[in-house]
């Protein structure tokens, strides 16, 4: 106990979390934190390796971790599980044919030790698309709802647009930090995040 | 074209090595200062004021730095490296301003990381505790109000397919879930087009042109066998999955290809297109005697195609790909692309006469 509250305390005074952007390839990963930023996002190239990005948001720095989803690259996800305070998977709503490919991706990843506590957003990309798949619908195809081990949530939105990234964005940074910063947002939102908490594994 | 075959040239005459920088960097540096030019007569426009410069004209600013910037990636190794340098520190400022630029034109972003007001951070919190597993309805829905009108026809209409079919000359009126042209006046709809399971078929999709209401911003190419394929220019990505002995060409901002073996590709593309446990890849620009659109012809400069194979991460080059050498037989067999192509629009010929000559003019296994 002792030991957890020196490390609550040292990460409370930078107020860092990390985050790591995972999904299939083509699924809008890069092009999401590059709208994010306020970047150009007509440019993005397929990823080949990783990028990083670090921005403030709120009171809190992000570093962000963006790797490449080609199956070739996905092997080499595990090397970027460490400390990894939430998990943002990427969805393309258009892509119904890989949709059982992205379910068993992301569940396999929700097994994953290192990423035990982490938080998890799925963000269902590219809902400006006519035809996509509805949020509802994702949720299924994905069997969100057999998800017991993280806290998570899905957010359709569009990197094209920029429809509900920064909700989607704010949604984990506060579920971050009511885990992460316990006693800096308490005072806000303290009987929220007490029932939050219920769903942690034993 | 010229440039192409220039460059390939060099390559293999290390005497003409430098004739090839001195050539490269002429145009290098014309086309450098013509973009700052541009560059700085947009950010005397935004000195006006914010907003005046418009989205368009930043656009086309970054697909030509973006192109600049590419044919420099392309001459690396063929110009000095002190050029190189050069070269390098100049594209960095252009960007620069060109960031600088987009900035100081668009009206505060709405994007912008700020600190939110804390009614708000609390209404999230809120949210998300209620969205913990068991709810089913998320609170995001209600608030899409500019989306409003459209919501049932989203959920309820099925992507545009093109799927299981054999021998035939498919166009734009074969696609399903095709929306009405009654509803096309006003809002250009962004589609998404899957292309599955189809075998011995033209698909063409560039005569006549896509109607303008129809805006194609996502392609899934998947499990095709024999086929042509012809699309116009699209402003989104392309994903080709598990297809063999095809002629592909299209346009896009991204392509990659998944298992696929003995395929032509014709692409316009602004990005490095990624292919994935493929073989026998042959790549070559877009053509542009296919191009429908306006732009004709600027595709003829994008002649250094860079293709990364995933399944091949080395410095050697990959043996999964290659380009397509610009001859004569490459001229004829095109022109039998299009002559098969337009014979399809009138209809006239039957299904076994296409597969025969599918057969003369489609790659296949070596």
């Amino acid at each position: 106990m002792g030991l957890l509250t020196v490390i609550r305390k040292n990460r409370m005074k930078e107020k860092e979390m990390r985050i790591l952007f995972l999904g299939l390839d083509n699924a809008g990963k890069t092009t999401i934190i590059k709208k994010l930023n306020g970047e150009d996002i007509m440019t993005v190239s397929p990823t080949l390796g990783f990028n990083i990005k670090t921005f403030i948001h709120g009171k809190y720095t992000l570093n962000i971790w963006d790797v490449g989803g080609q199956r070739t690259l996905r092997p080499y996800w595990r090397n970027y599980f460490e400390q990894t305070d939430a998990l943002v998977w990427v969805v393309d709503s258009g892509d119904r044919m890989r949709m059982e490919d992205c379910k068993e991706e992301l569940h396999s990843l929700l097994l994953e030790d290192r990423l035990a506590g982490a938080s998890l957003l799925v963000f269902a990309n590219k809902r400006d698309l006519q035809g996509s798949m509805t949020e509802n619908e994702i949720r299924d195809a994905l069997d969100l709802s057999s998800i017991k081990s993280h806290h998570w949530r899905i957010w359709s939105c569009s990197a094209v647009t920029g429809e509900n990234l920064v909700e989607g964005l704010n949604w984990v940074v506060d579920d971050v930090a009511g885990r992460l910063y316990y006693s800096s947002v308490a005072s806000q939102a303290q009987p929220l995040v007490g029932q939050l908490n219920p769903i942690s594994v034993s | 074209m010229d440039q192409n075959n220039d460059s390939k040239l060099l390559r293999d005459d290390p005497s003409k090595k430098w004739g090839f920088a001195d050539v490269f960097l002429t145009q290098f540096q014309t086309s450098r200062t013509d973009l700052e030019t541009r560059l700085n007569a947009a950010k005397e426009t935004t000195s006006e004021g914010p907003g005046t410069v418009s989205k368009e004209i930043l656009d086309n600013l970054s697909i030509d730095f973006e192109k600049i910037s590419k044919s420099l990636r392309g001459a690396i190794g063929l110009i000095p490296k002190s050029d190189q340098g050069s070269c390098e520190a100049q594209l960095k400022g252009l960007e620069k301003s060109l960031e600088d630029l987009r900035k100081s034109s668009a009206p505060k972003s709405k994007f912008a990381f700020k600190r939110k007001p804390k009614a708000e951070g609390s209404t999230t919190t809120s949210d998300a505790s209620t969205t913990v597993p068991t709810t089913t309805n998320p609170p995001t829905a209600p608030t899409l109000s500019q989306d409003a009108s459209d919501e049932s026809a989203l959920s309820s209409t099925p992507n545009l397919t093109l799927s299981s079919r054999s021998k035939e000359f498919l166009v734009l009126h074969s696609i399903n879930g095709l929306p009405s042209a009654s509803k096309s006046s006003t809002t250009r709809l962004r589609s998404d087009l899957a292309l599955t399971d189809l075998e011995n078929c033209v698909i063409n999709l560039i005569t006549p042109p896509l109607e303008a209401a129809l805006d194609i911003s996502a392609v899934q190419i998947r499990s095709l066998n024999n086929c042509i394929v012809l699309l116009p220019k699209i402003n989104g990505s392309v994903m080709v999955h598990a297809i063999r002995n095809c002629i592909v060409l299209l346009g896009c901002h991204q392509f990659r290809m998944h298992t696929s073996q003995n395929v032509d590709v014709y692409l316009d593309i602004r990005s490095n297109p990624v292919i994935e446990h493929c073989s026998g890849i042959r790549f070559a620009s877009y053509p542009p005697s296919f191009d429908t659109t306006s732009d004709a012809g600027e595709s003829s400069l994008e002649s250094n195609l860079s293709v990364q194979d995933f399944s091949h991460i080395r410095s050697r080059p990959s043996p999964n790909w290659s380009l397509l050498s610009k001859d004569e037989v490459e001229d004829a067999r095109l022109k039998r692309v299009k002559e098969l192509v337009s014979s399809g629009d009138c209809g006239e010929r039957g299904d076994g006469h296409v597969s025969e000559v599918l057969h003369s003019i489609l790659p296949s296994p070596s």
